[in-house]
C-alpha cells in the first residue's frame, strides 16, 4: 500500500510499504477512505519530537471501513463492513484509567511506556502515527491501517453522513470540544482563545454551544481571523497591537476574560524577548517548547479564571510566570483528549445539524500530493486551514 | 589487602573476568565515544539522541563498578497495581508455564507437578540456562514463595504477594526475585549499557502482566508496517533495554504467542 513516512526533518515521503496486518488479537484492520493531515503532524515534520525514527508512517485523523477483525475482537460492537471513525488515542478499555474515562491516559496501550515513563513519570496513551515515546504505531495517512483495541476505539458512522462531515471526530473536533470544555464556562462567560487553526475554530463554536456569551479569538494570519469571525467570534491580530493583554483587558472592561484557551502549544509564534529566547533554545536542542502563549494566558486571564491547554506541549519550559499563575488563583486543565468520552455526543450533534464540520476543509488532495501540503500547511501558504487527504484518489498531477 | 579484593578473591577465577570485563569496557567507551562523535555530525534530531547514547556508553565505560564485578548476585522489585479480583492475578500467576509470557527473559517454564518446574532462561549469546525450582512456601490468593532447589546451576529465590489495593482498585502485586550465578549468567548487556538495573526489567515485566490481564493482550508494534529505516534505528533497537535477547528471527517468533492470554 501507499504510506506517507517521516524520512527526517521537513522530509515527509510517499513510500511502498507491506500492507498492515493483524499482530494480535483485538485488532482489525481498516481500509481508509479519508485521512487528514493534524496541526501536532507539523511538530514531527519540523523535527520538534524526539523519538521519531525514519520511515514512521504518519497520521492519526482517520476513518475508513473495517476489512478485517481479530479473534478476541467483540464481534457485537466491531465487524467486517463497519463504516467508523478511528479516535488518535489507543485505549484498552479495561484498565482504571479508561474505566473513568481518562481514555488518553490509558495504561495498558503504549508498548514503549518505560520510555514515556521515565521523561515524564508515567506514560500517556499510545497514538496513532507519532513518537515512539507515544507508542511509534503506524499511522493512518496511508491506504490501510491496523488499529489495536478494535471494539472500544472506533466508533460506526450511520448511513447518511458523508465522510467529511465526520472525519474530524477522529481528533480536532473533540479536542476543540474538550479544549472548550475545560475552559469551565458559565453561562455569560468571555473566553480568549489563542489560535485559530481548526482546534481552534472547534474550540470557538465548542464555547458558544457551551454557553459562553463572548468569545475572543486571537491569530496573525487574516484569512484565519476572518474564519473566527465566521464562526462568532471577536478577533485580534496580535501583530498588530502594541500589548495583547492589555488589548484582552480593555475589551473585558479590565477584568481579562473567564477563561483563556491555549490553542497554539509549543511552537507559538510571537516578537517579544522571552520569544526570542525560547527560540534560540529550541535551535539548540535546549528546549522543545516554545509557551509564550501560556504566558500570556495566565498574564490576561482574569483572577480566579480557568487556562484551557489543548495545545500540545513536549517538555521543559522556563519563564513561565508561576507567582502570578498562583497569586491570581487560577486554573490549569489539560491533557490529550479523552476521545471515547465525545465522539458519541459529537456524533450526534452533527446529525442534528448543529454543527457541520467540514467548513474547516479547505484543501483536498491526493495521498501523492499530501507531503508537499505540509509545507503549505505550516507556512500558512494559499490560506491553508485544513488538509484532508482521499488515499486512492488519482495524483492530479500524474 | 584491601577488603574489595578479599571479596573478589572468593570466586577462581575473578582475575579472568576482570581482564575480559577491562577490554569490553574499553570497547564501550570507543563505541560510545565513536557514536556521540558520528551523532555531531548530524543535522537532524538523531543528534541530540546519538550524543546522549553514545555519552552514556562511555560513562558507564569509565564508571569504576569494582564493587559491583565482586558479586554475581542481582535482586529485582517491583510493585504494580491490576485492575482484577486477587484470586485471578494469584491464580494466573501460580500457574507458573504462564510467567514467560510476560517475563522476557524467560524461555518457558514446564510445571512437573503442584510445586515443582522446570525453568529455562536465556542467558547471553542467547545460551539458555535451565534449572529446577520448588514452591516452598504458599498461602492461597496472598502469597507465592519458590526457589531454585539446591546444586542448580543458578541460585533463584522469588517472592509475590497479592493483597486488595487502596480504593478498590483491584489487586496491588509486589515480588521480589533475586539470582545468584557465576558470572551474573542473566545480565541483560543493553540494559547494563544503558545503567538500567533488574529492577527497571522486572517492572517492564509486570507492564506486561497487568496488560496481559486487564486487557487480554501485551500491546506491541512488533511486524507492523514501516517505511525504509535508517542504520540508526537499527542501533537503537540493538540498545533498547527491555529487549533482554538480541533479535532473531526464532524469538520474535517465540515473541508473538507470548503477547497474548490463552
Amino acid at each position: 500500500m501507499k504510506a506517507i513516512c517521516w524520512m527526517g526533518k521537513e522530509k515527509m515521503s510517499v513510500e511502498d510499504v507491506p500492507d498492515p496486518k493483524i499482530l494480535n488479537p483485538r485488532d482489525a484492520i481498516i481500509r481508509i477512505t479519508r485521512t487528514c493531515i493534524c496541526g501536532s503532524d507539523l511538530h514531527l515534520y519540523n523535527g520538534f519530537m524526539p523519538t521519531m525514527e525514519q520511515g514512521d508512517i504518519v497520521g492519526h485523523e482517520f476513518m475508513g471501513e473495517v476489512v478485517e477483525v481479530g479473534s478476541g475482537v467483540n464481534r457485537e460492537k466491531l465487524k467486517v463492513g463497519d463504516r467508523v471513525v478511528v479516535p488518535f488515542t489507543i485505549a484498552c478499555g479495561n484498565c482504571f484509567f479508561c474505566n473513568e474515562q481518562l481514555w488518553s491516559l490509558c495504561d495498558n496501550s503504549n508498548p514503549n511506556y518505560w520510555i514515556a515513563e521515565e521523561m515524564m513519570g508515567n506514560s500517556p496513551s499510545g497514538l496513532f502515527g507519532y513518537t515512539h515515546m507515544m507508542g511509534g504505531y503506524a499511522g493512518g495517512q496511508a491506504q490501510y491501517a491496523r488499529v489495536p483495541f478494535a471494539d472500544v476505539g472506533p466508533l460506526k458512522i450511520p448511513e447518511g453522513l458523508s465522510d467529511e462531515q465526520v472525519v474530524f471526530l477522529s481528533d480536532i473536533f473533540p479536542t476543540g470540544y474538550m479544549g472548550a470544555e475545560n475552559c469551565n464556562i458559565r453561562p455569560g462567560d468571555t473566553v480568549a482563545i489563542w489560535g485559530c487553526g481548526p482546534v481552534g475554530l472547534f474550540a470557538i463554536k465548542s464555547a458558544f454551544l457551551l454557553g459562553a456569551e463572548r468569545v475572543i479569538a486571537i491569530d496573525r494570519f487574516p484569512y484565519r481571523l476572518q474564519r473566527a469571525k465566521e464562526a462568532g467570534a471577536e478577533t485580534i491580530n496580535y501583530e498588530q497591537v502594541d500589548d495583547l493583554v492589555q488589548s484582552l483587558k480593555d475589551m473585558t472592561g479590565s477584568m481579562g476574560p473567564d477563561s483563556c484557551c491555549d490553542a497554539v502549544g509549543m511552537e507559538a509564534a510571537g516578537h517579544t524577548l522571552p520569544f526570542m529566547i525560547d527560540r534560540a533554545k529550541q535551535v539548540m536542542r535546549l528546549s522543545f517548547d516554545r509557551p509564550n502563549v501560556f504566558r500570556q494566558c495566565i498574564m490576561a486571564c482574569r483572577k480566579g479564571g480557568t487556562i484551557s491547554m489543548p495545545g500540545v506541549y513536549g517538555g521543559l519550559v522556563d519563564k513561565i510566570p508561576l507567582g502570578q499563575f498562583m497569586n491570581k488563583g487560577l486554573t490549569l486543565k489539560t491533557g490529550q483528549t479523552h476521545m471515547m468520552r465525545y465522539m458519541k455526543p459529537l456524533l450526534e450533534l452533527i446529525e442534528q445539524h448543529k454543527i457541520d464540520p467540514s467548513f474547516v476543509i479547505s484543501h483536498r488532495v491526493s495521498l501523492d500530493e499530501a507531503p508537499e501540503m505540509y509545507k503549505t500547511f505550516r507556512d500558512k501558504q494559499d490560506e491553508c486551514t485544513k488538509v484532508v487527504i482521499d488515499p486512492w484518489a488519482e495524483s492530479k498531477a500524474a | 589487602m584491601t577488603r574489595g579484593s578479599l571479596t573478589r578473591s572468593t570466586s577462581f577465577s575473578s582475575q579472568d573476568n576482570h581482564e575480559s570485563d577491562s577490554s569490553a569496557k574499553f570497547g564501550a567507551l570507543l563505541a560510545g565515544l565513536g557514536i556521540a562523535a558520528l551523532g555531531l555530525t548530524r543535522k537532524s534530531a538523531t543528534r541530540v539522541a546519538m550524543v546522549a547514547t553514545g555519552a552514556t556508553i562511555a560513562s558507564f565505560a569509565l564508571r569504576d563498578d569494582s564493587a559491583e564485578q565482586s558479586q554475581s548476585s542481582s535482586c529485582a522489585t517491583s510493585s504494580i497495581i491490576v485492575n482484577v479480583p486477587r484470586e485471578r492475578a494469584y491464580s494466573f500467576w501460580r500457574d507458573f508455564s504462564n510467567l514467560p509470557q510476560f517475563m522476557n527473559h524467560l524461555k518457558s517454564v514446564e510445571v512437573s507437578d503442584g510445586r515443582h518446574s522446570r525453568w529455562v532462561a536465556y542467558g547471553p549469546m542467547n545460551k539458555e540456562i535451565e534449572w529446577d525450582a520448588e514452591i516452598t512456601d504458599e498461602q492461597e490468593n496472598e502469597r507465592i514463595l519458590w526457589q531454585s532447589i539446591e546444586g542448580s546451576d543458578i541460585s533463584m529465590l522469588g517472592i509475590v504477594e497479592f493483597t486488595e489495593a487502596a480504593g478498590k482498585r483491584g489487586t496491588l502485586i509486589k515480588v521480589n526475585i533475586s539470582y545468584e550465578s557465576p558470572g551474573g549468567a542473566l545480565s541483560n548487556t543493553a540494559a547494563k549499557l544503558l545503567g538500567k538495573d533488574p529492577s527497571f526489567l522486572m517492572r517492564q515485566d509486570m507492564r506486561r502482566f497487568k496488560a496481559l490481564l486487564e486487557a487480554g493482550e501485551i500491546p506491541t508494534t512488533e511486524g507492523q508496517s514501516h517505511g525504509p529505516r535508517s542504520l540508526l534505528s537499527g542501533l537503537f533497537g540493538a540498545m533498547n533495554p527491555d529487549e533482554p535477547v538480541k533479535k532473531n528471527a526464532g524469538r520474535s517468533l517465540a515473541n508473538a504467542h507470548k503477547r497474548r492470554v490463552s
